[in-house]
């Protein structure tokens, strides 16, 4: 069969390192000894009891909801201004989609270049409009760092919702619209009756998805802020990380691991539910 | 009193754009518009701007006083960074890894989701709506996920500080994303084309490759785009099945231009511009293709 290859890769790069979490959430294992322990549920129930897994899990549900919901309401905006016929647009589009092609790591440079306390521009810039008086510290302030974070995050992947978001509203009929002027609807009637109807199975989805996504988002969270300051900005994936690489406890980050693969899967079950996509390739 | 109502109306239908003659009232919202475009560029633009103005400043200009003026910028301008990266640094090694990685992950994800998509439509079998629904649960897996115990598994059988460990981690995040994309790809490439070819005596290996795939390659040319943004952009995996510095990609690379408290922001920001360079080429020149390809392929 042809889909063969594909099957055995997934096996070998997915399915089975799942499996080895899974399995190793069951045992008591340290990264610095070979031998493990059975010890059935007992991670998992002190990961229950544990306040610094719930705080993690927290965090991670902020950052992730925060991250889309930010993503949404500015993806959704600069696709309806880009959807516009107006001169220069095709350079607008192509700046604007500019920070979508900027790898996440080189984001989380920037980003932490230019919101550094002592010598960040946008302290320099805010200072010389008169907008503040004293430099912020965006990164190591508990109160600002997880709102700094979703920001810099949404910078680039608002741009991800503005291209779905555009190709689906392309396809919408110009006719709807003609026919909304025709019976007198002004712009808002007109989003609100034409255009949102057809961008709402797009929204949903990404939604869902981008916010699984975010939830389990390591990279940018860890160049930026590694977590902190102190454990602000430590969600779940940052917890496997340093309870696996850090710890070497091994069987709690399996557990850890074990408890997002539920989430995923409650995921997937209102994705299947809800869009049946499925139907979509089984004709 | 009559006198200072009709002022009151004039002022009032100056600033209320519904009592403004049809033309103006079009002006001021194309100017609004522009204003608005302008303002979502500039800010989109920002971050772009000064990864590039970081790159070619001094070291003491970024730590001490920098400046976002132009004209100050260009006063300074030195290529300092960009030099040290090649002498002090193995950048050019870590750019050769990224780039030998991406394309290993390109060719295997490219090849096995054009063999399974193209099997999933043609070939009938039970199980299929199952088959979709595991595509796509495992396209939810997060790199994490997946990186905390391969790096163990890896480790058993040697994989750990490999071009093709990494790369097959990488294609287990893009897979999924292209064999979905294909089979949905097939789906609009009409069978009555390799009919025709069937009919003329071709077997079915010659219709997939002289029919089927000429016809898929604009799903094809996205799926190789996805893989190599996976694979371009993934620093997690990286940072945990890399750990010999001389076999890191470019992202956990560019991170450790740091000496105990100095952070070396000239050089990073200048590894970050010659990072960002090859999917800028990429994108722009198949621009179309991949529209076309994303547009079919749903997600």
């Amino acid at each position: 069969m042809t889909i063969g290859p594909a099957l055995a890769l997934m096996i070998l790069a997915a399915f089975l390192p799942v499996i080895w979490a899974l399995n190793l959430s069951f045992h008591e294992a340290s990264a610095l000894s070979p031998s493990w322990t059975w010890v059935g549920m007992e991670n998992y129930v002190s990961l229950m009891e544990s306040q610094s897994y719930w705080n993690a899990f927290k965090r991670s549900l902020i950052f992730g909801f925060g991250s889309v919901g930010l993503q949404l309401v500015v993806g959704v905006g600069v696709a309806l201004m880009l959807s516009r016929e107006f001169r220069g647009v095709i350079l607008a589009r192509a700046m604007i989609f500019l920070p979508y092609l900027i790898p996440t790591v080189v984001v989380a440079l920037v980003f932490r270049l230019m919101l550094n306390g002592s010598y960040g521009i946008l302290n320099v810039f805010l200072m010389d409009l008169g907008l503040i008086n004293t430099p912020v510290n965006w990164l190591s302030n508990s109160d600002l760092a997880m709102i700094s974070l979703i920001v810099l995050n949404s910078w680039k992947f608002a741009i991800f919702i503005t291209i779905m978001v555009l190709a689906k509203l392309q396809s919408i009929p110009q006719q709807y619209y003609e026919a909304a002027t025709m019976n007198g609807a002004g712009p808002l009637r007109k989003f609100r009756d034409v255009t949102f109807p057809q961008i709402k199975g797009v929204i949903l989805l990404v939604l869902l998805l981008r916010g699984i996504w975010m939830f389990n988002k390591f990279d940018i969270i860890w160049v930026t802020t590694g977590g902190g300051p102190g454990d602000e900005t430590a969600t779940l994936p940052v917890y496997i990380y340093e309870t696996a690489f850090l710890n070497f406890n091994l069987g709690t980050a399996g557990a850890i691991a074990g408890t997002l693969f539920v989430f995923l899967g409650f995921g997937a079950i209102i994705y299947f539910a809800g869009f049946s996509p499925a139907e979509e390739v089984g004709r | 009193m009559v006198y200072t109502d009709r002022i009151a109306n004039q002022i009032a239908s100056l600033t209320d754009s519904d009592k403004l003659p049809f033309r103006q009232k079009q002006k001021l919202r194309k100017y609004g518009l522009y204003v608005l475009v302008t303002v979502t560029c500039l800010l989109f633009m920002f971050p772009v701007y000064w990864m590039i103005v970081a790159s070619i400043q001094p070291y003491d200009a970024i730590i001490q006083n920098p400046t976002w003026v132009p004209l100050d910028v260009l006063s300074q301008v030195t290529i300092g960074s960009y030099v040290q990266i090649f002498v002090n640094r193995a950048f050019d090694r870590w750019y050769f890894n990224s780039i030998v990685v991406a394309i290993i992950a390109i060719i295997v994800t490219v090849a096995a989701s054009t063999l399974a998509g193209y099997g999933l439509t043609r070939v009938e079998f039970r199980g299929r709506k199952t088959f979709a629904r595991l595509i796509l649960f495992s396209y939810m897996f997060p790199p994490i996920l997946l990186a905390f115990p391969q790096y163990q598994i890896w480790q058993q059988i040697g994989w750990l500080n490999t071009y093709h460990g990494i790369a097959i981690a990488h294609i287990a995040l893009s897979l999924p994303f292209g064999m979905w994309m294909m089979w949905k790809f097939f789906q609009t490439v009409p069978i009555a084309y390799e009919e025709a070819a069937w009919m003329n005596g071709a077997s079915r290996f010659h219709s997939f490759k002289d029919v089927a795939i000429p016809m898929a390659k604009p799903g094809m040319v996205a799926v190789a785009i996805f893989t190599f943004a996976v694979s371009w952009n993934d620093f997690t995996m990286a940072t945990i099945l890399l750990p010999n510095q001389s076999m890191q990609t470019l992202p956990p690379a560019v991170q450790t231009f740091t000496e105990q408290n100095t952070v070396y922001w000239g050089q990073i920001m200048a590894a970050s511009v010659l990072m960002s360079i090859p999917p800028f080429l990429l994108v722009y020149k198949l621009q179309e293709s991949i529209l076309e390809g994303f547009r079919t392929g749903g997600l």
